[in-house]
């Protein structure tokens, strides 16, 4: 019967015999140095595949996102559905016309209830007049020049009441101003 | 490889390396496995060095490491049975004596099942101590004794009658 102090002393002489008889391959540094090359090369490729994905996935959601903006400011803005849209004619005598969704909106200034996200906003106006919203600073309809012309906008807007208005002095003293009311959506 | 990296793996090529490949050939009974397990080991520590991260004990950090990338190997070839049954015969190409201690510790080697060929190689190839090895396998102290008492009675059996095959342990 072997003792428990043998068989340990068995264990170890035996293993470092057993090691000491493993033909082991030689220039470890140099496969190791192939390896870290290798899988540099293989992270490089991971990369540029992600980033490509990446770049086909931005073309995709900007090239969706364009069927629904025309003015070039807001095209690079993450794709989203427009909830209304909103006509506006900045012509006549100063006072802002508003039309939404399909019939005119009265009152002085006029009043008009949206509901919260992307509004589309489509103005029509004469120079010179720039009409901007408080609170919304990607929304500027400028109109410079001689000629009118036309400024779409898509803008999003959460819950409020916001005042939109032309920036020019007097101007919104005058009418040429609106007010949105901006409701969050049931459900 | 910049020069601090490289200090300290001159250190280890000349001394861990081969040991390390050895004990993982041990529990895998495949030499080449173990020596891509530590290869690759090896770059992940130059990365991680190379990245300013560092590393206390380069030899124990490569030991856990190479252990962990040889177990999902053996996982995903399926072969632990047979890498218990090549323990057996893993012997190098060249070899020309060999003393029994030898045979019989490879043969009760390959009886034990994965984990206590881990304990076994660790406690007597390494010299760590029980709560080292349950430190660093993350099992109670009691496993790791177990492991060794079990050790101990595949020896002795493979001592008693080389010729008869081992119990299996389950």
């Amino acid at each position: 019967m072997t003792s428990a102090d043998d068989l340990d002393r068995i264990w170890r002489e035996g293993l470092t015999l057993a090691a000491s008889e493993l033909v082991v391959r030689d220039d470890p540094r140099a496969r190791t140095a192939t390896r870290v090359q290798r899988r540099r090369r293989s992270r490089r490729i991971k990369t540029a595949v992600a980033a490509i994905a990446f770049s086909v996935a931005a073309i995709g959601a900007t090239a969706h996102f364009d069927d629904h903006v025309s003015h070039g400011r807001v095209a690079s803005r993450p794709p989203t559905t427009v909830q209304a849209s909103v006509s506006i004619d900045d012509a006549p005598g100063n006072q802002l016309a508003i039309t939404f969704p399909g019939r005119t909106v009265s009152g002085n200034p006029p009043s008009v209830t949206l509901p919260a996200g992307i509004i589309h906003f489509e103005i029509h106006g004469t120079p010179a007049h720039q009409l901007v919203i408080d609170g919304v600073p990607d929304f500027t309809a400028t109109f410079a020049g001689t000629a009118s012309s036309t400024v779409t906008e898509n803008v999003r807007l959460q819950p409020g009441r916001y005042s939109l208005h032309c920036t020019i002095p007097g101007h919104a003293a005058a009418g040429e101003q609106a007010i949105l009311t901006v409701e969050a959506q049931a459900g | 490889m910049p020069d601090v990296v490289e200090h300290r793996f001159d250190d280890f090529y000349s001394f861990s390396y081969g040991r390390l490949v050895a004990s993982l050939a041990f529990v895998t009974g495949d030499l080449d496995l173990a020596t891509d397990a530590v290869d690759e080991a090896c770059a992940r520590a130059v990365e991680w060095l190379g990245r300013g991260r560092d590393i206390e004990v380069l030899e124990a950090w490569i030991r856990v490491v190479s252990r962990n990338v040889a177990r999902g190997r053996l996982r995903r070839l399926g072969s632990e049975r047979r890498a218990r049954q090549r323990l057996s015969s893993l012997r190098a190409a060249d070899q020309v004596d060999d003393a029994a201690s030898a045979i019989d510790v490879r043969a009760a080697l390959s009886k034990l099942p994965r984990r206590q060929r881990e304990v076994v190689v660790l406690h007597y190839f390494h010299g760590q101590s029980i709560d080292a090895i349950a430190n660093e396998l993350r099992v109670p102290a009691g496993t790791v004794k177990s492991a060794l008492h079990r050790a101990r009675a595949a020896l002795a059996q493979a001592l008693d009658d080389p010729r008869e095959p081992v119990k299996e342990q389950r």
